[in-house]
């Protein structure tokens, strides 16, 4: 370490208990509270809160690697999420065009119908005055549906699906858990990984032997599938139906319960609809489904004047850097109307969401459909947030239109 | 050394990174694909623009040396 370089203080987290999950934000205050990188020992990561630092480390793919062996882990081979240049180049170009917002556009009706149909019978319920159960009757089934569209998978396989995408999660979960817990989810996760892979496999094999207008077959058919392994083509697949599932219906969630909580900017947005997509943008900011990612530092490198030695885990908080004080006025505070452009939920750089526009767009029709129907609506029961991880948003609560 | 920089827009993701990185060279517009302010620069720039090519999910930026056949 260089004369001049800062210290770095020590911390010791308790980041996956259940009162962190119900509101990690005062601990990310504290975080930030000792410094720019803070080392966490209960995780031996180096935690980074700052805005500049976190788009920083997250753009600079030459200083700091994705973390591979989770993503490995996760789902069983080199995803784009993780791979360096030029892999990700290759693979992000077999799907990329599927995801441009000019040819969303074209989904919109279909994501119209699949919103009527998946959040109607709840939409009923709610107006006639009862109380539901908001992510499995709101949440969930929205995005899995447009993924498994998409990928032309059957609706039937779906409760599958969102069973092993659910458990897949557990992987990140038990990420930097040593504990028993972090083991126990570690062995769920993998196992259900497997089976997601195998499901994935039977469908490459299908469409191998029949190709279809569907985003799997036009991956088979791109010149790029021969650049990449069988094991990596599987993982990829997985990877889109996680991603483009687990993170759009949390974030669903959280826009719910923001929304009830914040009686007053359900108002502002129920009374000009212009703020749809500002509103979602500003909740997606205010609390991001994915709270952070690991990089690894190639080099012993300088993170905020900061040396950090080679090899080290960083946890940059996009969470915490969604409310750095130094780049949003009152970041604490749920504005709809400000600008929240450049926030970090979609992350930042190469490695940016491949999914955001699908995401806004499906977010864009499933809450204009819940304010045509209920007007406004309010939380009804306390919130269960389940087990903490990297990916956070309710796990159950209730709803009912407001009176 | 000046570098010529081409931004495809065919293949820009609307990102945004290479505005934060490289302000003086990269726009968006109201769709919040790229424009790019200027085509070719030289001194410190030069790597801020390397950055923002490295940083860009949809590939679409390419730093090339100038005055070079292509």
């Amino acid at each position: 370490m260089s004369e001049g370089a800062q210290q770095i203080p020590l911390y010791s987290s308790n980041l996956f208990s259940p009162e962190w999950v119900a509101d990690p934000y005062p601990t990310f205050e504290e975080i930030r509270a000792l410094g720019p990188v803070v080392y966490d020992c209960s995780q031996d990561v180096y935690v980074v809160t700052g805005y500049t630092d976190c788009a920083r480390i997250l753009g600079n793919v030459r200083e700091f690697d994705q973390n591979n062996d989770l993503f490995i882990t996760a789902y069983g081979g080199v995803v784009m999420e993780a791979a360096d240049n030029p892999l990700h180049n290759q693979m992000r170009a077999m799907v990329q065009d599927d995801f441009r917002p000019d040819v969303l556009q074209e989904r919109r009706e279909f994501l119209g119908r699949v919103v009527a149909s998946q959040i109607g019978p709840a939409l009923e319920r709610l107006g006639a005055g009862e109380e539901v159960e908001a992510v499995s009757a709101l949440c969930r089934n929205l995005p899995i549906h447009t993924i498994a569209e998409l990928l032309g998978w059957r609706l039937e396989d779906i409760p599958l699906i969102l069973e092993l995408s659910s458990d897949l999660d557990k992987v990140f979960k038990a990420w930097h858990d040593g504990s028993p817990r972090g083991e126990r989810l570690r062995i769920a996760g993998i196992a259900a990984s497997r089976r997601l892979n195998d499901y994935v496999r039977g469908v490459i094999a299908d469409r191998r032997a029949r190709p279809r207008g569907d985003l799997v077959s036009r991956m088979l058919g791109h010149p790029h599938a021969e650049l990449i392994s069988e094991q990596d083509l599987v993982a990829q697949i997985c990877q889109l139906v996680f991603a483009g599932h687990e993170t759009t219906s949390k974030l669903s969630g959280l826009i719910l319960l923001a929304l009830g909580q914040n009686p007053e900017q359900l108002r502002l947005l129920r009374e000009d609809r212009t703020l749809l997509r500002r509103a979602i943008e500003e909740v997606h900011r205010w609390t991001p489904p994915v709270l952070h990612n690991y990089r690894y530092a190639r080099e012993t490198c300088v993170v905020a004047d900061r040396s950090v030695p080679k090899g080290a885990s960083l946890m940059v908080v996009q969470a915490a850097a969604n409310r750095d004080p130094n780049r949003w006025e009152q970041p604490s505070r749920l504005d709809i109307t400000r600008d929240p452009q450049g926030h970090l939920g979609f992350g930042f750089g190469m490695h940016t969401c491949l999914g955001m526009h699908l995401a806004r767009l499906e977010l864009e029709i499933w809450l204009d459909a819940l304010i045509k129907a209920l007007g406004e609506w309010e939380i009804a029961s306390p919130v269960e947030w389940g087990p903490a991880g990297i990916v956070r948003g309710p796990q159950r609560f209730t709803i009912r239109t407001a009176s | 050394m000046s570098v010529r920089i081409t931004a495809a827009r065919d293949k820009c993701v609307a990102g945004g990174a290479c505005t934060v990185l490289c302000p003086t060279v990269f726009d968006l517009d109201e769709d919040g694909l790229v424009l790019l302010l200027r085509d070719e620069v030289e001194g410190p720039e030069v790597e801020a623009a390397q950055d923002a090519a490295d940083a860009c999910p949809g590939n679409a930026i390419e730093v090339a040396a100038s005055g070079q056949a292509s």
